[in-house]
């Protein structure tokens, strides 16, 4: 009854601080999302705008190998007759310049110059690479067919790139990376500012005093704050996850490519409550570890100092996951966060196995739970009376 | 729930035959450990009663060790050396007996005084239709109406102690430690929780009172407890004070008590 009533208070006091409705709901719902469609936005009109404009070559002429020209041209790139390719390029007269000598052997060396700061110059770099491979392949062909040679000599073997992941792991793959790293550190930021307001900010205002000589023990003090916190945190995850699932859906309806590519994710039910359970640990953890962080500061300003670096700490077990080739062990599900963002993987991969996920999840609940004693031990000091 | 005494005749300052003590003090002592300033004492062996229907005030100086022997008593601090109780119970066990009215006493500011009577209410375990009555009558008799579900931030010092007086008596605790009540107030307001802390009194409660301000010990308290650097330097009423000191204006006889030198 008292927990209700205190983690009711607690709910009440987050849902009117700016600050927490901030880091809390809007940051996962809004800021997200938005930073997600920006990058995507600009990433796009950017590429598209350096592939929509002309591309200039300066090129040698008089090159003897026929073909070059049109190559180029049916790359998208207009070459120009220059007796200075280097200077053109430097001078931005062109994207890029061709340069070729003919050696003592009979044989073609040509440089191409271009600027490493400039991405147009890189895209035509890019095209020419491919249209002088071209040019080679085709004055082979020319040589060797005029020689008689048949064609097991010229060209004795072709390459093809198959992708062997189905579609549905591959969907899985991209998502996961990017969610299992960014949930669990949403997860550890969405319940800092409500925990330094809970704990820090109480003190702060004198309200701590007040609190503590009231007819309630100190454990259910903290363990309302802890819960709070921990709602906090999940509340933020599962926002976050739904505004990503918003996100997927719009760009599906924009992008057949994309709406291929989300519609066989292999997440199935079994798959999200797996990773659902598996946040729930972490934010427990998340919420003890800041809480007892929080109850060593005599104000809000203080607990900002305690409690950043905790997200720093936690980007690297996070950033772990997305490795490539990373895999939950039996070892790795000892980590904390790490353990979580790779459950999170595995279930949006549809790769998630039993036991290192059980693991993990009692790993986690330990872990979380040892927090929450230290959590009520630094809460249950006399110095959390001191205030600035 | 406990419920307020009968109430008891209004006493003069000579009054002090009781025979139940509802708050006590034996030997209390604490120490703080200071990393710069080494070990500080800041309660050094205090001992005294305060009964039903009693006012006692804690008179001294800033950092004279009120604070703490308040906390003390209200079971916020553990006792270094000695004992203390309410109504025979250490204090973490007699939590719902006790109104505590802290200094610079803070509130929920994104709540409204209401939420804040209903939350404390609630966790002194009182059930819903009382608590409404006493919500009731509190916010009519602290003169609250007006503001009760305003939020607290928005309130003016008068009103955010009024609120504090509130929320320390919505559970009508028989034991009230109040520590520097009219701190920050204006001469109206002040008077205002004076004459409420009063009406407590006349309401047989037990009332522990701290100020260093002479005058209103002598317009409150039924006996004064001077404490100067942690000790008790003088007990006794304000008549038993002014003989012991050979003064008669409260301000001398106050700086007498706590070694001030005019």
């Amino acid at each position: 009854m008292r927990f209700r009533v205190l983690l009711l208070k607690e709910v009440k006091e987050i849902l009117r601080d700016r600050r927490a409705i901030i880091s809390t709901i809007l940051v996962p719902l809004i800021a997200i999302p938005l930073i997600f469609f920006a990058v995507s936005y600009f990433t796009a009109s950017a590429v598209s705008k350096i592939e929509r404009a002309p591309h200039t070559v300066a090129l040698r002429p008089g090159l003897p190998l026929p073909g070059l020209d049109s190559l180029l041209s049916s790359a998208g790139l207009s070459p120009f007759p220059s007796d200075s390719p280097k200077k053109a390029v430097q001078y931005k007269e062109a994207d890029i310049g061709i340069w070729w000598e003919k050696l003592d052997d009979g044989t073609f060396a040509i440089t191409i110059y271009h600027d490493a700061s400039d991405e147009a110059s890189g895209y035509s770099l890019a095209k020419a690479t491919e249209a002088l491979d071209s040019l080679r392949e085709l004055t082979l062909r020319n040589n060797m067919e005029a020689l008689g040679a048949p064609a097991w000599v010229w060209r004795p073997l072709s390459v093809r790139e198959e992708n062997v992941a189905p579609p549905q792991r591959m969907a899985g793959y991209i998502m996961g990376i990017l969610l299992g790293y960014l949930l669990v550190l949403l997860v550890f930021t969405g319940g800092m500012y409500p925990a330094m307001d809970l704990v820090a900010g109480e003190r702060e205002r004198h309200t701590i005093e007040i609190l503590l000589s009231a007819p309630v023990s100190r454990r259910v003090i903290v363990a309302s704050k802890i819960t709070a916190v921990a709602l906090s945190s999940l509340v933020t995850g599962l926002l976050n996850l739904a505004s990503y699932g918003l996100c997927f859906a719009f760009l599906g309806t924009v992008s057949p490519e994309f709406a291929s590519l989300t519609s066989q994710m292999p997440l199935s039910l079994t798959g999200f409550l797996a990773l659902v359970i598996s946040i729930v640990p972490l934010a427990l953890l998340a919420a003890s570890v800041e809480v007892a962080l929080a109850s060593y500061a005599k104000s809000y300003r203080e607990a900002q100092t305690y409690l950043t670096p905790l997200s720093l700490i936690v980007i690297f077990p996070a950033m772990a996951s997305m490795m490539p080739g990373a895999q939950l062990s039996p070892l790795g599900a000892l980590v904390p966060v790490y353990s979580t963002a790779m459950t999170i993987k595995g279930a949006l991969m549809g790769t998630l196995e039993a036991w290192p996920f059980i693991v993990s999840l009692a790993a986690n609940s330990v872990y979380a739970a040892v927090a929450t004693l230290l959590a009520a031990k630094a809460f249950g000091r006399e110095g959390i009376l001191k205030a600035d | 729930m406990f419920q307020a005494g009968p109430r008891l005749p209004a006493r003069g300052p000579g009054d002090i035959h009781y025979n139940f003590r509802v708050i006590e003090a034996r030997g209390l002592s604490k120490v703080f450990k200071d990393r710069h300033r080494g070990e500080l004492r800041a309660v050094d062996g205090v001992s005294f009663v305060v009964s039903p229907g009693e006012i006692v005030a804690l008179l001294g100086p800033n950092g004279a060790g009120k604070t703490t022997t308040m906390r003390m008593l209200a079971g916020l601090l553990a006792p270094d050396d000695g004992e203390c109780s309410l109504a025979g119970r250490p204090p973490e066990r007699a939590r719902e007996l006790l109104g505590f009215l802290p200094a610079d006493s803070g509130l929920y500011h994104r709540l409204t005084p209401r939420e804040v009577l209903r939350i404390f209410g609630r966790l002194s375990g009182l059930a819903e239709q009382e608590l409404g009555r006493r919500i009731d009558y509190l916010s009519e008799r602290v003169g609250m109406a007006g503001f009760m579900d305003t939020r607290i931030a928005k309130l003016s010092t008068g009103m955010r102690q009024r609120v504090a007086v509130a929320r320390c008596l919505v559970h009508d605790p028989p034991i009230l430690i109040m520590d520097e009540p009219t701190k920050g107030l204006d001469v109206e307001s002040a008077r205002a929780v004076e004459d409420f802390i009063l009406e407590m009194r006349e309401n047989g409660k037990a009332i522990l009172v701290s100020t260093h301000i002479m005058e209103e010990a002598e317009f409150l308290a039924d006996r004064v407890v001077v404490i100067t650097r942690g000790r008790i330097s003088a007990e006794g009423t304000i008549p038993e004070l002014k003989r012991m000191t050979g003064k008669e204006k409260l301000r001398e006889i106050y700086l007498a008590l706590v070694g001030g030198k005019r």
